[in-house]
């Protein structure tokens, strides 16, 4: 896997090139002080992950993200928490707050490499077939795959795809998640985030602006705040924690 | 400070016997005694005899105050305030006709064997009671008058403290401008240095600090040195250039150190100034890009200066010169010198110049 890193300052930059080969073995293509080069280099170079810090002159990191035509993931590294939430609507990886901490930059890139696996395996054409109200299939090379709906503990949508994280694998399907969701019960399964799916059987415990399911921390987006207090707590809690 | 306060009409003793609690007591003797030098110069009661023409008197002026008290402590707070303008007025006028009705009822009734027969042509029924309406009219007016004055200055000192008291608000806010972006983003620098140039990071932190410690404290001075605001601008354009790279700063005065020594002046004047002065002097091209800062004094005002390179190609993506920031500092400007102030912000294709010229 491979990576630039986006930054206008230059220690900044220096910093995450040192923390990066500390946590990983990545490699690092090169970094920009400004989005408009960044953007020359992507078109003739595939990059896998961008390290973006947000607030830069002339292009911001968000404007950058959406203007991005790659299928690059990418984490944001920013010192100010301001675009928390407009980030995970930018499908993003991670979003990380400087100065940043060591393993949370791990996480991140364990995170960022786990999806780019999934991502190249040959070519994703799986697709949600049909489903009972207990089972749903999975084609894949013309095969069936059986998943056991409570088995499935939340879904995370990654642009044009879906990561059906389960107890024991994480599955990717070539659907987006308001699709996938359709698919799927309402009552067991509550849209949490843009980019997220929870089976409410599986919530640990929740705040207001994050859901833990097992180690996994699910953002908790703002518009669909109120409607999963409404109907993860039947209405005995509220928003106001 | 800015103190708004209506002096001329606190010090005003006649005030003070209106409104203040202290004089509570004072006031309403001088009111009673008013009420019974009016009575006692009217004729009516001479028109009885000795004794009773005392308690006829007394009679009428413990009538004519229940009357003004009811008017002070009831109908005045509970209708007239309260906007209850025609109910106001409609029990004012009943209460004054039921009363006096009252009294001449108990005249004729009780009082009419003590009349002084001998003067009894020259007064009719009807002058009595005429003389009862002039004598309620004055303690009408007068007690609502006086209600409505205290309430007039009451409400007048409660404005002009909260208007104080936002001025006060306003000004705090409009200089509390810590930007935690940059905050972190040293932060963050500092870390990259520890690692590579240790020394480096030992100056930052305490230019940092330098910076924090002024910003939380002097700046919640009304005034500061003169000195100290350099050092602070100084300390300020010295981080961001190690934030940047082919950026240079410069902040100079050619003022004897002495003179700027004896100078106070306002927190943060500048600073919004030098800040867009950073942030517009970005060059994504890779050229050389400059601050340069020169804060002089001469004639009793204080000229500062501040110009910073701009690459005209990237300008328009910049948006608005100044936006919130400089809206700002106007805005404290005008409140601080009112019109006594100049301020010239010009451009040209490689340069934005600010000018600006304060009293001190």
């Amino acid at each position: 896997m491979n990576c630039i890193i986006i930054d206008d300052e230059p220690l900044a930059r220096a910093e995450m090139r040192s923390l990066i080969k500390e946590v990983s073995e990545i490699k690092i293509s090169g970094d920009f002080s400004n989005a408009l080069t960044a953007l020359d280099f992507l078109k003739t170079n595939d990059i896998d992950l961008i390290f973006l810090d947000i607030e830069m002159p002339l292009v911001t990191g968000l404007e950058f993200a959406e203007q991005l035509p790659k299928q690059s993931l990418i984490i944001f590294t920013t010192a100010y928490s301001q675009y928390a939430l407009k980030s995970y609507e930018l499908d993003a990886i991670d979003y990380l707050l400087k100065p940043i901490e060591k393993h949370r930059l791990e996480k991140a890139i364990r995170k960022a490499e786990l999806y780019d696996q999934l991502l190249s395996q040959s070519t994703i054409k799986n697709t949600i077939e049909s489903n009972t109200n207990d089972f749903l299939f999975i084609k894949s090379d013309r095969r069936f795959y059986k998943l056991n709906l409570d088995e499935i503990k939340f879904i995370e949508g990654l642009k044009d795809y879906v990561v059906i994280h389960t107890k024991t694998q994480k599955l990717i399907t070539a659907m987006n998640l308001k699709t996938t969701h359709l698919k799927l019960p309402a009552e067991k399964f509550l849209r949490v985030s843009k980019s997220y799916v929870v089976n409410i059987n599986f919530i640990d415990s929740f705040d207001n602006h994050n859901i833990y399911v097992d180690e996994s921390e699910i953002p908790l987006g703002e518009v669909f705040r109120a409607e999963f207090f409404r109907v993860y707590s039947g209405g005995s809690l509220n928003s106001n924690l | 400070m800015l103190r708004y306060k209506s002096k001329e009409l606190r010090d005003h003793f006649f005030i003070d016997l209106l409104v203040k609690d202290q004089y509570k007591i004072l006031r309403h003797i001088i009111f009673l005694l008013f009420f019974f030098v009016l009575l006692y110069f009217a004729r009516f009661w001479h028109w009885y005899i000795e004794p009773y023409r005392y308690i006829i008197i007394a009679f009428v002026y413990i009538s004519l105050i229940a009357m003004a008290y009811v008017n002070i402590y009831v109908l005045v707070p509970f209708f007239f305030f309260r906007a209850r303008y025609i109910a106001y007025f409609v029990l004012l006028i009943s209460m004054g006709i039921v009363c006096l009705n009252l009294i001449s009822y108990i005249f004729d009734h009780f009082f009419s064997d003590y009349r002084i027969k001998a003067l009894l042509k020259f007064e009719d029924r009807k002058g009595g009671l005429y003389e009862g309406v002039l004598m309620c009219i004055p303690i009408i007016f007068m007690s609502t008058t006086v209600k409505l004055l205290q309430k007039w200055i009451k409400d007048n000192e409660k404005i002009t403290e909260l208007s104080n008291l936002t001025l006060n608000m306003e000004l705090k806010e409009l200089r509390n401008q810590i930007n935690p972006h940059f905050l972190f983003n040293m932060l963050n620098n500092v870390k990259a240095l520890i690692r590579t140039d240790p020394e480096k990071a030992t100056t930052v932190i305490i230019k940092l600090s330098e910076f924090l410690r002024y910003q939380l404290y002097e700046n919640n001075e009304e005034k500061t040195f003169l000195t100290a605001e350099i050092d602070f601008l100084s300390n300020f354009i010295n981080l961001e250039k190690i934030r940047r790279e082919n950026f240079t700063v410069d902040i100079r005065t050619e003022t004897d150190k002495k003179l700027l020594n004896t100078i106070f002046i306002p927190p943060n004047l500048f600073t919004t100034f030098v800040e867009n002065a950073v942030k517009h002097s970005v060059e994504i091209g890779g050229g050389m890009s400059y601050v340069n800062i020169n804060i002089e004094i001469k004639n009793q005002h204080l000229y500062f200066v501040c110009v910073n390179s701009r690459n005209p190609n990237y300008s328009s993506a910049n948006g608005n010169y100044g936006g919130l920031g400089l809206a700002n500092i106007k805005r404290r400007l005008e409140l601080l010198y009112q019109d006594k102030f100049d301020l010239k912000i010009h451009s040209t294709n490689e340069e934005y110049i600010v000018n600006l010229i304060i009293p001190i």
